[in-house]
């Protein structure tokens, strides 16, 4: 049975070749620039895309280490970020070391590698165990359909900055 | 038993949710507002999304009519039965009609629950099925529709976040 975890799988796929579309091409000045300042830029969202999906995934999920730790990818990639991203004041956000983004585009390949390791091993007997942070428990399941959700929000973020420095064909 | 077809529609109704919760309060203006000349706005993307969910669901999957033509929403919103906003020019964005976003979201619970109707009646071997999108002139793989309205409906979610994070600030 796997048409369903396949569906799954498929749409992470797609977030994530459509992440690798949008930034072709983007100078670093496009990565980094900030909209507002309360807004996010191109190049932290990425970094926090692929650190959410490592969380919830290799961490929550797989009950181990994160590949950012046990891939040093701090060093890596040079974001020093004790974080995955959630939390942050604008300030912080705003403050990311500029970064080769292939860098982080690498990093982000590592993720998928391993969560698709970490989704594959998984039954539907697997989806019902829980996880609870605080006064807040969630399912497997839930969380499967939660990172699809959250990363392609942010997905939609990146082609939205894109589209506003670039214009509707940029 | 929690299923992958649960993490589908817990991720459907999360999407849809935090949607609603997002536009809260905002006013016509910040509705309409675009940040760039080619820029979306809210009301047209909320719209749109909404034209997604009927399409895919109704029309592409169960292979009928649109609720958008069956159930006349697109002579109550008042726009033609083919607006659907996939290649619109930005000047069909910026002309969009001014409709109330509550008539929208009348719409858009008909086409939500729609899906989610359609979706509890797949079984797994449901998804290996293709079907036809004459609106693509593509075959497209059940299984793969799936993953991609989450993808698809979410990346709209995360644009309506982000203006109107640019118009409140962090926390507005």
């Amino acid at each position: 049975m796997t048409g369903f975890k396949d569906a799954v799988k498929s749409g992470m796929d797609e977030y994530l070749v459509e992440l690798k579309t949008k930034l072709e091409g983007l100078t670093e000045a496009e990565l980094y620039w900030h909209a507002t300042l309360d807004s996010n830029s191109i190049a932290w969202l990425v970094w926090h895309m692929a650190r959410v999906e490592d969380g919830w995934i290799n961490s929550t999920i797989a009950g181990g280490e994160s590949v950012w730790d046990s891939g040093g990818w701090a060093g890596r990639t040079g974001v020093t970020y004790d974080s995955g991203g959630y939390g942050q004041t604008a300030e912080e956000a705003r403050s990311m070391p500029v970064v080769d983004v292939g860098a982080l585009i690498d990093y982000y390949d590592a993720v998928r590698a391993a969560a698709f390791k970490v989704i594959d091993d998984m039954s539907d007997e697997d989806l019902s165990q829980s996880f609870t942070r605080g006064k807040r428990s969630v399912t497997w399941s839930w969380i499967l359909g939660h990172v699809l959700v959250e990363e392609a929000q942010h997905l939609g973020q990146v082609g939205f900055i894109r589209g506003m420095i670039r214009g509707l064909n940029g | 038993m929690s299923t992958f077809k649960d993490s589908i529609k817990s991720g459907l109704n999360e999407y849809y949710g935090k949607l609603k919760q997002t536009v809260e309060g905002l006013t016509p203006e910040e509705l309409r507002w675009q940040p760039a000349p080619e820029s979306n706005h809210i009301l047209w993307t909320v719209w749109h999304m909404a034209r997604v969910s009927d399409r895919w669901a109704n029309a592409t999957v169960l292979g009928g009519d649109e609720l958008w033509i069956s159930e006349g929403w697109a002579e109550r919103l008042g726009m033609p039965v083919e607006k659907y906003g996939r290649g619109e020019t930005p000047e069909q964005v910026r002309d969009f009609p001014q409709v109330d976003i509550g008539l929208i979201f009348e719409y858009f619970d008909k086409a939500h629950a729609s899906l989610l109707a359609m979706i509890d009646d797949l079984d797994e071997p449901d998804l290996a099925r293709d079907v036809y999108a004459a609106y693509r002139d593509e075959s497209l793989n059940i299984g793969w529709i799936l993953g991609h309205i989450l993808a698809e409906e979410s990346q709209h979610l995360g644009q309506v976040a982000y203006i109107r994070g640019m118009i409140r600030g962090f926390d507005g």
